[in-house]
């Protein structure tokens, strides 16, 4: 194993799960620590943490399943805590409650329906050490890469998936966590890349950090995704037209879901209609013109084109 | 009875001796003491002797024993049967000689239990030195047996392949487990070959009649499932086992014990590291655990293969159990896959090369359907996309450069697959027992569609089902290697020329629903030829048309050449009488001409003369007209002096008239002032203004008179 050319660092995972199984959580969990495992002696991180947190309505984790995790992480070098939320708080509140315990330098956001790849962990630590101007890298995920354009020599990209991704712990904390007063489920990756980004930080793609997504395609190719997840997204992209777009923009997404989009959008556009009645949306962010991207409902310039179906 | 009198009364006996003598020649046995257990008549002793060997026909029966001893050979009486004692007796019998070696010509197959007497004999070789024994037997896996018990016949006859006194009966397989069972290892096989058996019968029987299509596929099916189809005996030399050597047989590796449900051989030529363990972690993703890994790395260097195995260590532990490397060399793509196939122990097989990827429900959707339809091939969806070689400053890798798509139908259909392949590999599981029992193996033969040849022999022998979810990936690389660049069209096409004929070649079973395609084919070619007819018959019509335009033309292009000749006819004419016209003209306009110069010429001449008469008269008139002209000057001059002197004569009239008229003033003024004064002196002397008035008018006309009445 060659020496590192990054200083250790001691890492925390955090994992916010809301419907799991428990085969599902075990497999995520041997990647994990396996890539831990194998980025310890590459003595690119010391001290490790992996925080699940437990977003199911259901009893929670029994306690043979928590020790069978135990175990499987400390063959990972790293230490398991268990935060049973007893509810689904969504994604980014349920990263925000995590964190709240971390003393960890570097905070990694993965998801439960990830499997991590033997050099994950190894690769998205350089990534992020090796360039100090970086705030937040993401992994290569399969069996589909996502379409973000990035720079191929630097990875820069407009932002960064949280499915898997690394962050300096304070870095988080600076920028108060991911939004979780708007965002539940999706769009807060979005989000926290543009805010991390008019701090002045960049958002990195690291190809040789690779993880599987667990996505499926229907038989015409298209990636499967629920409606409620249909629906999340439809929110989120109006959030962020809230949050970064021109005023015009967010009565334009309202008007366009409302008018042309599937039943998932047109809800979404109806329940924001309401919002905007009461005054319950959030405040455009200065300088969001200076990040925003937005483009047929993508956040950044794609290099191919990905369709989804629900 | 003896053994071998049943064997006497067998099938081609002098055959079986031919091999037997071959195999003993073969193994260089020229001097020392053959046991023949079991000898009967002793029909190889004769050729024992010839090679130089001292024959001993050992039997129970002594009549045979006696026929032997006329013949001039040794015999021992002896119950072989009697198994505690042989050996010594038979060290007793050798009194010290040197042991050739031990032959059991059908014999075995009347012991109920053989393996007490091959244990005894083992015995007694390892108390020597390279002690072969030859056996022959029976081979009940002949194919006249198979196909005659697919027809629900067991003919036992007195003798031959089933044999009325057969107490254990032997396939390739059984045979060697009992021999090495007793500790022999075999060391040659010289099998004696029967096309028709004893067991041919009855010749009505269609299964065994060479040519129909029941006969022929049952006969491929035996041929490609096991070795010895045709066999009728086996001949067949052991050695005793050295003390190492297992006595067991190798289980086949799916009765080694829990074998996984799938064997998944990743093909990989260690040179994509990256891909490959992308590979292998789309395998730790899997919902179904239920399968264990084979990576087969074909010509790697050391180095490469180090790689590969750097790889595999940094797996998931419990996916690194389940995943061995082995090295491959030689061949073509196909070896790989086959070396996969012979090491692996799952009830099915799938094959991923190391640039595919599975999606997670991969595993989980071959075993869902190997439960729907155990034993079939299993087909499932598969996408693709494009990819890219990519240096970046972490590494070379790859990445993604096209969108995902299904090109490939979702479902298998038997007939379009027999025109070209359209199922990735990395989207079948073939079950195992295809490749073990059936004999279907990949052909090295096959540059490449090496696993078209293999899908299509396993779903014709199995069938296929087939789930169009799409569960994996296979990645078409823009740049670098690959098979579709690799190599060339010609391969190709001779590849796929290939497949088809050898599918061409042989009858196969085909699936139910294949009357039915077959007649929507059918069906679609009658629509399609009904077509062709209707487009035939207008080609017909145009056709005929065009004949009728073609003799318009003809005769158009005829009347055209009469009509070119009439004109050439015509303006040979036409230039003819234009130059006659021409020669008449010139001459004309000779002529003429010759007329005209003459009266141009008188003209001109009458013209100078005019023109000379003209210019004499100019210059007469010149003449005339300057005297004329001087004549007049000198006139005008006159009349001009005389002007002159008349304009001085009236400037003296007129300075005579100014003076005059000065005077007549003068004297006017002074007559006036005269009267003013005379009338004055009127008034004064007449003192009335009415005689006046005559005076005031008559001052308007006299000069000085004016303003001064007034």
């Amino acid at each position: 194993m060659p020496k590192a050319d990054v200083p250790r660092s001691s890492l925390r995972v955090q994992t916010v799960a809301h419907a799991f199984t428990r085969s599902t959580l075990f497999k995520y969990a041997e990647a994990l620590a396996q890539s831990l495992y194998n980025a310890r002696s590459a003595e690119v991180i010391g001290d490790t943490v992996v925080a699940l947190g437990d977003g199911s309505a259901k009893a929670g984790l029994d306690e043979r399943s928590l020790e069978t995790l135990r175990n499987t992480f400390a063959d990972g070098g790293a230490e398991f805590v268990y935060d049973r939320f007893g509810q689904n708080i969504g994604h980014a509140a349920g990263h925000n409650r995590l964190f709240q315990d971390n003393s960890s330098e570097l905070l990694m956001l993965c998801n439960d329906d990830v499997v991590t790849g033997p050099q994950a962990v190894t690769e998205l630590v350089r990534g992020l050490l090796l360039r100090p101007e970086v705030g937040l890298v993401e992994a290569h995920q399969l069996p589909f890469e996502h379409p973000k354009q990035y720079d191929l020599v630097t990875g820069e990209t407009g932002w960064c998936s949280l499915a898997c991704a690394l962050t300096p712990a304070d870095v988080f904390e600076k920028l108060g966590g991911l939004d979780a007063e708007w965002f539940f489920l999706q769009g807060d990756d979005v989000d926290y890349s543009w805010r991390l980004r008019l701090w002045g930080y960049k958002c990195t793609y690291r190809p040789s950090a690779r993880v599987v997504h667990d996505k499926r395609v229907d038989a015409a190719g298209a990636v499967l995704i629920s409606p409620k997840e249909e629906r999340e997204l439809a929110e989120a992209d109006l959030l962020l037209s809230r949050k970064y777009g021109e005023p015009r923009r967010f009565d334009d997404v309202i008007a366009w879901y409302g008018e042309y989009g599937t039943d998932a959008q047109a809800k979404a556009a109806a329940a924001f209609s309401e919002r905007r009645e009461q005054g319950r949306l959030p405040s455009p962010v200065p300088g969001a013109e200076r990040v925003a991207f937005f483009r047929d409902g993508s956040y950044a310039v794609h290099r191919f084109g990905v369709s989804f179906s629900s | 009875m003896s053994m071998n009198d049943l064997n006497d009364r067998g099938y081609d006996e002098e055959t079986v001796q031919d091999h037997v003598i071959g195999l003993l020649s073969s193994l260089g046995l020229h001097e020392g003491v053959l046991f023949d257990l079991g000898c009967g008549s002793g029909p190889i002793a004769e050729a024992c002797a010839e090679l130089g060997l001292d024959y001993v026909g050992v039997d129970v029966n002594k009549d045979v024993l006696e026929d032997l001893a006329k013949r001039g050979f040794s015999t021992e009486l002896l119950d072989i049967a009697d198994t505690g004692a042989l050996a010594d007796s038979l060290e007793g019998v050798l009194a010290g000689r040197q042991l050739a070696g031990i032959t059991l010509l059908d014999v075995i197959g009347h012991l109920a239990s053989p393996s007490d007497l091959l244990a005894a004999l083992a015995d007694l070789a390892n108390r020597h030195i390279g002690v072969p024994l030859v056996v022959t037997v029976s081979n009940v896996s002949h194919f006249d047996l198979a196909a005659k018990l697919l027809c629900g016949r067991w003919d036992v006859n007195a003798g031959g392949l089933l044999a009325e006194s057969h107490l254990s009966l032997f396939a390739p397989g059984t045979l060697e487990v009992e021999l090495r069972r007793a500790g022999w290892g075999e060391i040659k096989a010289d099998d004696l070959s029967a096309p028709r058996s004893d067991q041919h019968f009855p010749e009505t029987l269609t299964a065994l009649y060479k040519g129909t299509p029941l006969h022929d596929f049952l006969l491929e099916v035996r041929e490609q499932s096991a070795p010895a189809a045709l066999v009728s005996q086996f001949v067949r030399a052991y050695l005793p086992l050295a003390p190492s050597e297992p006595t067991a047989v190798a289980l086949s590796p799916s009765r080694r014990g829990a074998a996984p449900f799938l064997s998944v051989v990743v093909r990989t030529q260690g040179r994509r590291p990256v891909t490959l363990e992308d590979n292998l972690t789309s395998l730790a993703a899997q919902t179904n655990r239920d399968f264990e890994v084979v990576v087969c790395c074909h010509e790697t260097s050391d180095a490469e293969y180090g790689d590969v195995e750097a790889v595999t260590r940094r797996l998931p532990p419990w996916l690194a159990k389940k995943t061995r490397a082995i090295r491959v060399e030689g061949g073509g793509r196909a070896q790989p896959l086959a070396a996969g196939v012979a090491e692996a122990t799952g009830c099915y097989v799938a094959f991923l090369d190391d640039d595919d990827l599975a999606f997670c429900h991969w595993v989980e959707q071959f075993a869902r359907l190997a439960k729907i339809r155990p034993g079939a091939v299993i087909r499932a969806g598969c996408a693709t996309h494009a990819i890219d070689e990519e240096a970046w400053d972490c590494g070379v890798g790859y990445r993604q450069t096209g969108p995902t798509q299904t090109p490939y139908p979702l479902s298998f259909d038997l007939l379009d697959h027999m025109v070209e392949n359209s199922t990735p590999n990395c989207s079948v599981a073939i079950p195992r027992s295809c490749f073990t029992d059936l004999g279907v193996s990949f052909d090295d033969n096959l540059p490449v569609l090496e696993d078209w040849d293999v899908l299509m022999r396993a779903a014709l022998l199995c069938g296929l089902v087939s789930t169009p979810e799409v569960t994996s990936l296979y990645r078409r690389w823009r740049r670098g290697y690959a098979s579709h660049v690799e190599h060339s069209e010609a391969q190709w096409e001779t590849a796929k020329q290939s497949v088809r004929g050898r599918l061409d070649a042989r009858p196969f079973l085909v699936p139910p629903g294949t009357v039915s395609r077959v007649v929507e084919l059918q069906s679609r070619v009658d629509s399609l030829t009904s077509a062709v007819a209707s487009l035939e018959g207008r080609l017909g019509e145009l056709q005929l048309e065009r004949d009728e335009l073609s003799i318009l033309l003809q005769d158009a292009e005829q009347g055209l050449v009469a009509a070119g000749e009439t004109v050439t006819e015509i303006s040979a004419l036409a230039n003819q009488q234009v130059a006659e016209a021409a020669a008449t003209a010139e001459q004309q306009v000779a002529e003429i001409s010759a007329g005209a110069e003459q009266q141009v010429s008188e003209v001109i001449a009458s013209a100078e003369r005019r023109v000379a008469e003209a210019t004499s008269a100019v210059a007469e008139t010149s003449s005339l007209a300057e005297r004329r002209v001087a004549e007049a000057t000198a006139m005008a001059e006159a009349r001009l002096i005389e002007r002159r002197a008349i304009e001085a004569q009236v400037d003296v009239v007129v300075a005579e008239r100014e003076a005059a008229l000065r005077r007549l003033d003068e004297v006017a003024d002074r007559a006036a002032t005269e009267a003013a004064a005379r009338v004055r002196a009127d008034y004064e002397s007449s003192r009335s203004w009415k005689m006046m008035a005559p005076f005031r008018k008559l001052s308007w006309f006299v000069p000085g008179m004016r303003g001064r009445v007034d």
